[in-house]
């Protein structure tokens, strides 16, 4: 029998080739829904506002709403007791079948749907010229924020594809009520260890007086050098840890998930 | 080639396998028979590492299953007995799935649908479950992994797809190849098979070869009811009692799987003393 077990990255475009291939119908038609959704949205905004920027800020709509949707999504096969067989059964290794849903539900997906949506602004803008002979600028996927944006659901939708894995039925509320709840324990153990270990050190900071006094919101502006540092945990935190941690852990419960 | 040594495996604290032990050559066709929920499913899936025991070791051509490492699957082939095939035709199905079988024949591909009489071109949404089961089935053949696990591959052929699936199989069977049939349709293959395994509550209690079988038990059809000396097992049906009895001389007759299935089940033990003892008079 030859030995296979070396990564093969044909093997990681053929699967993402095949998803691409057998869910096409199913793209087009939730392309097309989001679309029309997304015309009617255009032709009000030209009718009574005219915003500047509308396509990039409906743009990032989109990416969040109909990424993190797609992400949690994602394993829908591998949970379906007929299919999983056949996916997990697919001669390819579990990093080259990881690798093509993490790339499926990141490079794909964003590049797929900023091309989409470039298409769509440019009908879009046509129906509002030829109806109003007004229009919107159009979509500019190379916009900063539209860039920022892409780089921001990148690294979000890593724990929605752990989710995805983890969750065998409603991913994507399980995944939220999931963070909802990391985060409400984070904050918890924060505030109760800033509590119990620092409140003397934090004599005087603005943060002191939010924990302690009814003037909280004006407190958030005179944040100490040490809420900075903890803010700046948070963002590599977010940034370089989190999403290779979710990916991996995705790795790591395929390798582990039966039939 | 494939070797399972003290295999423990339980559903939900269940125990379903507890020290089951066998092992299999590197080709031929062996029929997997037992009773509804004695395990054959669970251990396709334990071969292929769908599933993972609680105890013991599993190897199939030096590899273990449950690693789930490409050059393993790309030599393993399963077919469910419920499974679902994507709304694309069988040769769009095969440019989506054969590059990841490195010994597939698309041209023994295309003679299987043939002697299925499936347009490769249909869509398999528009087609009944038994021709998408073909469909699959004719894929496995032109994998050509060196393990093949079908579990009930007749179920929902009609009776000539069956016929046309032996003699697929029985073309297939002098290759290295080993394809082993879980099915509750013994008469469907029982002219095809090489080896016959029996699987009931967790053990393998019978795994012999059909020469071995044929050498030992041979089946009567008489009038009247035996005297219960010397018989393994009798049932009455239509045109009298179907005997089985130890093989005694070079009586003509004609192997009966389902026969064979009821016999070893009805007294395991008895059988297995019967296929030692003459197992041990021929080496003598």
């Amino acid at each position: 029998m030859p030995i296979d077990s070396s990564f093969q990255a044909w093997r990681v475009l053929w699967l993402i080739r095949s998803v691409l291939v057998l869910q096409r119908t199913s793209i087009a038609v939730q392309a097309s829904a989001a679309a029309g959704i997304l015309l009617l949205l255009s032709l009000a905004d030209a009718l009574f506002l005219c915003r500047p920027g509308l396509h990039q800020h409906l743009y990032l709509v989109v990416l969040f709403a109909g990424g993190l949707l797609v992400t949690s999504r994602s394993f829908k096969d591998l949970h379906d007791p007929v299919q999983g067989t056949f996916w997990l059964l697919l001669p390819a290794s579990l990093p080259e079948k990881t690798l093509s849903r993490i790339l499926l539900t990141t490079i794909v997906f964003v590049a797929g749907s900023m091309l989409g949506y470039w298409v769509f602004s440019l009908l879009a803008e046509g129906c509002n010229w030829l109806i109003f002979q007004r229009r919107h600028d159009l979509f500019f996927p190379f916009a900063p924020e539209v860039l920022k944006g892409t780089l921001t659901y990148t690294a979000l939708q890593a724990p929605f594809l752990l989710g995805a894995v983890t969750f065998r039925r409603h991913a994507l509320s399980k995944t939220v009520l999931s963070l909802l709840g990391l985060a409400l324990l984070l904050s918890l153990a924060g505030l109760l260890g800033l509590r119990l270990l620092f409140w003397d050190q934090l004599e005087g900071s603005g943060l002191r007086a939010l924990l302690a006094g009814p003037e909280s919101r004006l407190a958030w502006m005179h944040l100490t050098e040490a809420g900075r540092t903890v803010a700046g945990i948070g963002r590599i935190v977010f940034w370089l840890f989190m999403p290779p941690a979710c990916w991996f852990l995705c790795w790591m419960r395929l390798k582990k998930t039966s039939a | 080639m494939i070797s399972l040594q003290n295999i423990f495996f339980s559903y939900s604290g269940k125990s379903l396998f507890s020290g089951l032990e066998f092992s299999l050559p590197a080709s031929g066709i062996c029929g997997l028979l037992g009773k509804n929920g004695a395990g054959k499913t669970t251990l396709f899936k334990l071969l292929s590492g769908l599933l993972f025991p609680n105890q013991g070791s599993i190897r199939i051509r030096g590899q273990s299953p449950g690693r789930r490492a490409p050059g393993f699957l790309q030599e393993l082939f399963m077919v469910p007995e419920e499974f679902r095939l994507p709304p694309v035709s069988p040769l769009q199905y095969q440019r989506l799935f054969a590059p990841f079988y490195p010994g597939f024949d698309s041209k023994r591909f295309a003679a299987c649908l043939e002697e299925f009489e499936l347009d490769p071109r249909s869509n398999l949404a528009g087609c009944s479950f038994g021709q998408r089961k073909k469909c699959l089935l004719a894929f496995s053949l032109a994998a050509n992994c060196a393990v093949t696990l079908l579990d009930e591959p007749t179920n929902a052929l009609d009776i000539p797809s069956k016929t046309q699936f032996r003699r697929l199989l029985v073309s297939m069977s002098s290759e290295e190849r080993l394809f082993i049939i879980a099915s509750h349709q013994a008469r469907d293959l029982e002219e095809c098979l090489h080896r016959v395994l029996i699987l009931d509550s967790g053990r393998m209690i019978f795994h012999h070869s059909m020469e071995a079988v044929k050498a030992c038990l041979s089946t009567v059809l008489q009038d009247e009811a035996p005297d219960p000396k010397g018989v393994l097992f009798s049932e009455a049906g239509r045109g009298g009692y179907r005997v089985v009895r130890e093989r005694t001389g070079r009586e003509e007759d004609s192997l009966d799987l389902e026969l064979l299935f009821n016999t070893v089940i009805q007294d395991p033990e008895t059988i297995a003393d019967l296929f030692r003892r003459r197992s041990s008079d021929h080496a003598d």
